[in-house]
């Protein structure tokens, strides 16, 4: 594949031990916004559209192999009703990175994400990674919310952003790869800012 | 070898389990029988299918078991089992008694409802089995990285796969395979017929008879007898299905033109959305259906604000709505039947009954679905407590995986099993809740 981009393989049950970086990444956002379909696109590369709703939390692993370095990302899929979300808010801790997710063609899921944005606030760690993703790219003629939205609530909020289609395919992997870039580039700086927390920067030891 | 699963009050034989019943604390010991490793549902239903149609009380299951088994720890631990069940069921009655008093409860017509209390031992134990299948597939395959990889889509595709039509099925126990009934089976439909002929059936020996399932034939009464829809007097039934039918009516009249209501749309969207994501057994779902779903949901919520709909809730109607059907329809038919056929007096009936049986069901449990979901996070410690005790390898396995046990109980307390088992399990089990 372009890009340096591939599936790890996943031959032993080890497999999954065989990566260098492992991110747990969790899904959240109005119901029916096609978190589920996208994920299962992500898994299976196929689109099904009998998925029973999500109940409280689902998991899956997924491998990638993204410019030649191994990840295993851990999927959380959240079910978005209301009545859920102080069971999933429990998640938000141990999330390196969200993937916030509402459908181009219903206003009421994009007027939500400020909804959702608060809840990591709230709930997730200071700088954790946010994906913005407008789902149902293929449902064009039903479109509610303009690209241009999207990418403005994106920049005022600093979240790296894509539109995609969990039936077509169109930009699931290709919003995940930068997504698995960023988290990487993250956590080097936090690898370089604990070194420099462990080993302050000598000074001179002068002797005179 | 026969592998015995006696419903949801009597848990498998397992030597692991019993290992460490007989030695708490210590180590389960090293297995001295072979564990199979079951890979799927279905084969681990193909293995215990012989459960489905078995006898009528616990000796003669007891001395089935020991032949298999060494008799005397076989009936050691299972009678330790039985004893500490009916103690908890004990308990959670008395707990129970004084819950009831601070809920708030539309329905006081019934003389007990012990939904909540036999619910909570169900779970109990069948969870012992749940627990038993996770340890097997621990002991054959040292990392859980592929299952876990696999377990989402194994759980979603599991209902579509299954191939054997709704309630049917060599499991059902009226419906085996050879069409006349067995011997057996006529005689425990005597025995039903006799207790629901009345004039008062006594509740408590329907129950007892219940736990090793109700013929199918009898089973719509039976579950709206024993969820206290239907008084135990026989004279007053049919004034009472007649009062209720056309209560639950009124209550469509006057509440269901609302749905579009600025405070009640959010509720009609949300079953709107999710009764199409519903498993595919339920009829597949034809047009007729769906609204009967739709107005039993809404309904519902509207009439219990505390909770209102919750995801999960719509599975719920199903069982009822299943069985109540098969009173009009031969189950070969069940598969292609199409509802709409039916005459509209007799899918409102169905429709009524299924709103009040589902209402007793969810009164027991309403705290599973208020706020926060307390009646769940309380399941889910419980199970922790549980498999910590009985199970404690598997306990800190979870533990040093970080697995915390509400990521994977939360849908079988929320959904009472229904996204885990086929349906006609379901309804088999159920049979030992109401």
């Amino acid at each position: 594949t372009t890009d340096g981009v591939g599936a790890a393989s996943r031959g032993s049950p080890e497999a999954t031990q065989d990566f260098d970086h492992l991110y747990n990444i969790l899904f959240i956002g109005d119901s029916h916004v096609g978190k589920t379909s996208f994920l299962h696109r992500l898994h299976a590369n196929t689109f099904n559209p009998h998925l029973i709703a999500t109940v409280g939390l689902d998991y899956q692993v997924k491998n990638l192999i993204v410019d030649n370095k191994r990840f295993a990302l851990r999927l959380w899929d959240s079910a978005g009703q209301e009545r859920y979300r102080s069971i999933t808010k429990q998640f938000f801790r141990k999330a390196d990175g969200v993937v916030l997710m509402y459908d181009i063609t219903s206003e009421s899921s994009f007027s939500d994400v400020r909804y959702w944005l608060s809840c990591i606030q709230e709930g997730a760690e200071d700088g954790v990674t946010v994906l913005l993703l407008g789902n149902k790219t293929d449902c064009a003629a039903e479109r509610r919310v303009p690209t241009e939205e999207g990418e403005r609530l994106a920049k005022e909020h600093q979240l790296i952003f894509f539109e995609c289609s969990a039936a077509s395919g169109h930009n699931v992997s290709k919003s995940m790869v930068s997504l698995v870039r960023l988290l990487k580039v993250r956590e080097d700086e936090l690898k370089i800012k604990a070194r420099e927390v462990s080993e302050p920067p000598q000074k001179k030891k002068g002797c005179c | 070898s026969i592998q015995h699963v006696y419903g949801a009050q009597h848990p498998p034989f397992d030597p692991l389990l019993h290992g460490s019943f007989t030695k708490p604390g210590s180590k389960p010991p090293t297995t001295p029988v072979k564990l199979k490793k079951v890979s799927t549902f279905q084969e681990f239903e193909s293995n215990t299918s012989d459960a489905w149609d078995l006898g009528d009380d616990d000796d003669e299951l007891l001395a089935i078991a020991a032949e298999n088994l060494n008799t005397e720890v076989v009936m050691e631990t299972a009678h330790k089992v039985i004893q500490n069940h009916s103690k908890l069921q004990e308990q959670h009655k008395f707990q129970e008694e004084h819950l009831k008093e601070e809920h708030v409860q539309e329905e006081r017509l019934q003389e007990e409802n012990r939904v909540e209390s036999a619910e909570l031992t169900s779970i109990v134990c069948s969870d012992n089995r749940l627990v038993k299948s996770v340890s097997e597939g621990h002991t054959s395959s040292p990392s859980d990285n592929a299952s876990e990889n696999s377990s989402m889509q194994r759980s979603q595709s599991l209902p579509q796969t299954s191939t054997p039509p709704l309630v049917s099925g060599t499991a059902d126990y009226s419906t085996s395979v050879t069409p006349a009934l067995t011997e057996r089976e006529a005689s425990r439909l005597d025995k039903f017929k006799q207790l629901l002929a009345g004039p008062n059936t006594n509740l408590e020996e329907l129950r007892k008879l219940s736990w090793s399932g109700i013929p199918k034939r009898v089973r719509p009464i039976a579950w709206k007898l024993l969820s206290g829809y239907l008084p135990a007097n026989v004279d007053r039934r049919e004034s009472t299905l007649q009062r209720k039918r056309k209560e639950y009516f009124a209550f469509v009249e006057q509440y269901y033109d609302s749905r579009n209501d600025e405070n009640h749309q959010d509720t009609y969207r949300q079953i709107h959305i999710d009764i199409p994501r519903m498993s595919p057994e339920v009829l597949r779902l034809q047009p007729k259906v769906t609204e009967i779903f739709e107005r039993i949901l809404f309904i519902w919520a509207i009439r219990h604000p505390a909770s209102g709909y919750v995801q999960g809730m719509n599975d719920l109607v199903t069982p009822f709505f299943v069985v109540f059907i098969c009173e009009y329809i031969e189950e070969e038919e069940m598969e292609n039947f199409d509802v709409s056929t039916l005459p509209e007096e007799v899918l409102q009936n169905i429709e009524a009954d299924s709103y009040w049986c589902m209402s007793k069901l969810l009164d027991g449990i309403q705290d599973n679905y208020t706020f926060a979901q307390p009646g769940i996070q309380k399941k889910v410690k419980m199970l922790e407590e549980l498999v910590s005790r009985i199970d404690e390898q598997v306990h800190r396995h979870l533990d040093q995986h970080e697995v915390k046990y509400l990521q994977f109980a939360f849908r079988w307390m929320n959904n009472l099993l229904m996204r885990e088992v086929p349906l006609r399990c379901t309804i088999r089990l159920w049979d030992t809740y109401q």
